[in-house]
């Protein structure tokens, strides 16, 4: 059966070149949409760590008239603003915490020193108890520092980055199994005991997993102007409750020199940063481009199809006379095409794998994936996890190729089928009268 | 003659219905998609009131300080008092003013008139007195605040008719207060709404930069030259502020990034220095013509494949012509024009599509807010008619050309024997 339609093929080489040039083009350009999509299906399918539902950014800002005035008793009105916000009947837990809201306006880094000494970046996110409740962080192992700990070393806790570690140290991950004790910055003397491990976390979907510390502070070491406020309601509160809680609470939680402005749903939050830093953009073109190639390889092979099963009326014809079923007319056809398709898939295959290989799809600016950022492809240790690597790269090879190859084949099919039907309901007698 | 070539071609259109459409919908696509972009890319570019000079504008927005005895670098958004100090005396342009830079979906503040505790979201847009006579906003009532308000940092505001509305419902808003964060502004002018399509003069607020400290620690320069060939001159004067600034400052030196034109600003070259910005801005050239021409290949493959079938069923036709005399590139001129028609009709239908596209997805496509309207003026422009009738004739040349030159080729005796094994 195969190497008569190859056969065929070959004998239709000419007309089948356009076709298998189609083919190819489309199967490069629409690997890499696949690559990017699937990459971004896999980021999206990552545990975020933090949980949006029901959370919400309460957005307090000093007044300008009012800030060069006298001093102001902070953690006092800290206190009071957080124990207004803890009394309103539909809040469940408040929170209060500084550089570690996701899609906040801050960000802090601290630079670790290990105990074998060497340096890493690593998020430094100062938060309260009930920051944890609020976003439903969860603990892995070991406890949660007391925020009234006034030891001389800070209490910590660990999130681990996408390879389990806290950092690339020598090319190998450091794994966060590894670290009791940090060491903070140029200044030795702060050290730090990790008591405890919390689940790896992102802002975002297509972010990567950063390794963080989580210190624990008190409420009253927060400031209303450099902190945020976020709250976690009860469940199945109605959906006007923004601006309901907005209107009962402004002039509640309006204390000089500070003006309650407004509240943010978190999930709002979260698809307006996706819009903000061009996500949104590229997923949108890649989309474009994907609903492009297809509805083109539709129409080609559509079109191919139509005017070969209109030249081929006698072929054709003689095969039914011969005792070939429509069905099987039909089979030969679909089978031609997928042939075709999966000669060129080859080619195209190879093109892309060369392609990979050199720097010209970020020369061009094209949305590339980066799959060490999602913890499916692990790095390098040493020589025997090459294996493992390569088996990851492959595994992902293979699926994208899948992806590629099967959306191809079933728009070929779909595009097939109706010039192949009007072929397997030909009339023997009159298409063998028309030569 | 063309006249029998368009009957003969719309004859064939009609007898072989559903390859017509089939190749029809394949040209469309590709201008929809081609003309989509084109579009939004002259929609976001071209030159018309309120922001009329674009095409001789340039933008001044980063800068970099470096403590040169350290290893010490600042980088970020130019800075209203280096601008006063060091650029807003250069005599290159012809107008040169401050403004909050307008990064895509910007941020909004919370206002709320004097004596209401309702906070309306709004696009604050700081900057000084020349910003007036650069972008031509059209005041409805009251007028722009004055350089005198600049200089000393008076408290006065320019507002648009529809914040005017939200905030005053409906009063006279001249003269009244509003507050932001709690600092009292008053109220001296008020503007037509501007659209977000004029990224750079579009807002709801415009409030003197010198009325508060917050406003002065990011700003954009912007630079409107009599004539793009004193680029150069501004190069060197920009140059000579750098060099001012490092006497000043002794040990720490500053550079600004090259004036970017509307075009290039408009890809937010966004990058760590100057090399950076323009490596950036060669990516993003790079990137439209990678776009392009995939669009437009692959429908060419795609119809090419289509022309070349249908070419063949038409080889006796044309080898009879021939062999009466036809010349060669009469064949090849009728099977062009024939093919024209198809993707002007294609044509025709991507422009008006695209246009579909570009309303139903401004935000991604011009960045702006679902709900904000696309002014009349900026939809057609010459570069918008060229680019559609270029894209048309190119895509023909490509689509067609190849089977034209075949049909025009092609041994006479072949052709009407029908002979195609070799074609």
């Amino acid at each position: 059966m195969i190497r008569h339609i190859l056969t065929i093929i070959w004998n239709e080489r000419k007309a089948n070149g356009w076709l298998f040039l189609e083919y190819i083009f489309i199967f490069c350009v629409l690997w890499f949409c696949c690559d990017y999509l699937y990459y971004m299906g896999r980021s999206y399918l990552e545990p975020k760590g933090f949980n949006f539902e029901n959370t919400y950014y309460l957005q307090m800002v000093k007044s300008l008239q009012k800030s060069m005035e006298e001093e102001i008793d902070e953690p006092a009105l800290t206190t009071q603003v957080l124990d207004r916000i803890r009394r309103h009947p539909e809040v469940e837990s408040v929170s209060i915490s500084e550089a570690a809201m996701p899609y906040g306006n801050s960000y802090g880094t601290g630079l670790m020193v290990q105990p074998d000494s060497f340096y890493i970046g690593i998020r430094d996110r100062r938060v309260d108890l009930s920051f944890f409740e609020v976003f439903k962080l969860k603990l892995k192992s070991g406890r949660i520092p007391d925020p009234g700990y006034s030891g001389q070393e800070e209490e910590i806790l660990l999130s681990p980055d996408t390879h389990k570690s806290i950092g690339i140290h020598n090319g190998t991950p450091y794994p966060i199994e590894k670290v009791i004790r940090l060491e903070h910055g140029p200044d030795k003397d702060q050290h730090r005991i990790v008591t405890g491990i919390l689940c790896p976390v992102k802002d975002s979907f297509y972010d990567r997993y950063t390794a963080t510390m989580w210190r624990v502070k008190p409420e009253g070491y927060f400031t209303l102007s450099n902190s945020s406020i976020t709250i976690r309601t009860k469940p199945g509160i109605s959906k006007d409750f923004p601006e309901r809680f907005l209107k009962e609470m402004r002039t509640q939680l309006s204390l000089d020199p500070y003006i309650f402005t407004s509240i943010t749903p978190l999930q709002k939050m979260e698809k307006d940063s996706l819009e903000n830093y061009g996500t949104a953009d590229k997923l949108n073109s890649v989309y474009a481009i994907t609903f492009f190639l297809i509805i083109n390889i539709f129409l080609g092979v559509i079109g191919t199809f139509w005017y070969r099963t209109q030249a081929r009326r006698g072929e054709i014809g003689l095969r039914i006379t011969l005792g070939a079923k429509p069905y099987e007319v039909r089979k030969m056809l679909y089978m031609e095409t997928l042939c075709i398709l999966f000669f060129a898939s080859l080619v195209a295959l190879n093109i892309c794998i060369y392609l990979n290989k050199y720097d010209l799809l970020n020369s061009l600016g094209i949305p590339t994936s980066n799959w060490n950022n999602i913890g499916s492809i692990p790095l390098m240790k040493d020589q025997q996890q090459m294996c493992t690597l390569l088996w990851a790269y492959l595994q992902k090879e293979v699926t994208v190729y899948l992806i590629t190859f099967g959306l191809l084949a079933t728009v070929s099919i779909l595009a097939v089928w109706y010039p192949a039907r009007r072929a397997s309901m030909v009339q023997p007698a009159e298409a063998l009268r028309e030569e | 003659m063309y006249k029998i070539y368009f009957k003969q071609a719309i004859q064939m259109l009609r007898q072989n219905l559903f390859m017509s459409i089939i190749a029809i919908t394949g040209t469309a696509l590709a201008i929809m998609m081609i003309m989509t972009i084109i579009v939004s890319e002259e929609i976001k570019n071209i030159s018309v009131d309120p922001e009329r000079h674009r095409a001789r504008t340039y933008y001044l927005h980063h800068q970099l300080e470096k403590d040169t005895t350290k290893n010490h670098t600042i980088t970020g958004d130019v800075t209203f008092p280096v601008y006063k100090e060091f650029l807003a005396d250069m005599k290159t342009p012809e107008i040169i003013c401050v403004t909050t830079p307008f990064k895509w979906r910007q941020e909004k503040i919370l206002l709320n008139a004097t004596n209401s505790d309702e906070f309306i979201p709004a696009i604050v847009r700081a900057t000084d007195n020349n910003f007036w006579r650069m972008f031509s906003l059209s005041f409805i009532a009251g007028g722009p605040f004055t350089r005198e308000t600049v200089e000393s940092g008076v408290r006065d505001a320019v507002i648009s008719e529809s914040m005017a509305q939200k905030l005053f419902r409906g009063e006279r808003a001249l003269g009244q207060t509003f507050e932001i964060y709690e600092l009292p502004y008053r109220m001296v002018g008020v503007v037509k709404d501007v659209s977000a399509i004029f990224s750079a003069s579009s807002g709801d607020v415009w409030i003197p930069v010198t009325s508060d400290e917050i406003w002065q620690g990011g700003c954009t320069v912007i630079m409107v030259l009599k004539d793009k060939k004193e680029y150069p001159t501004l190069l060197e004067e920009i140059k000579t502020a750098e060099k001012k600034y490092l006497d000043s400052r002794g040990n720490w030196s500053i550079s600004f990034n090259f004036p970017t034109t509307h075009r290039e600003y408009m890809g937010k070259p966004y990058g760590q220095d100057a090399g950076g910005i323009s490596k950036n801005i060669r990516i993003q050239y790079r990137q439209r013509i990678f776009i392009l021409l995939l669009l437009l290949l692959i429908p060419a493959i795609n119809l090419s494949g289509l022309s070349l079938s249908r070419i063949k069923k038409r080889m006796e036709e044309i080898g009879i012509r021939k062999a009466f005399g036809a010349k060669r590139h009469i064949l090849l001129i009728q099977v062009l024009f024939e093919n024209l028609i198809t993707s002007v009709i294609g044509g025709i239908i991507g422009f008006l599509l695209s246009y579909i596209v570009i309303f139903n997805m401004r935000r991604w496509m011009l960045g702006i807010p679902a709900e904000e309207p696309i002014p009349f003026n900026t939809l057609i422009s010459f570069p918008v008619i060229s680019a559609i009738c270029l894209t048309c004739i190119l895509l023909n040349l490509i689509s067609a050309g190849l089977p034209a030159w075949r049909a025009a080729n092609f041994p006479i005796i072949h052709s009407i024997t029908q002979n195609d094994k070799n074609v």
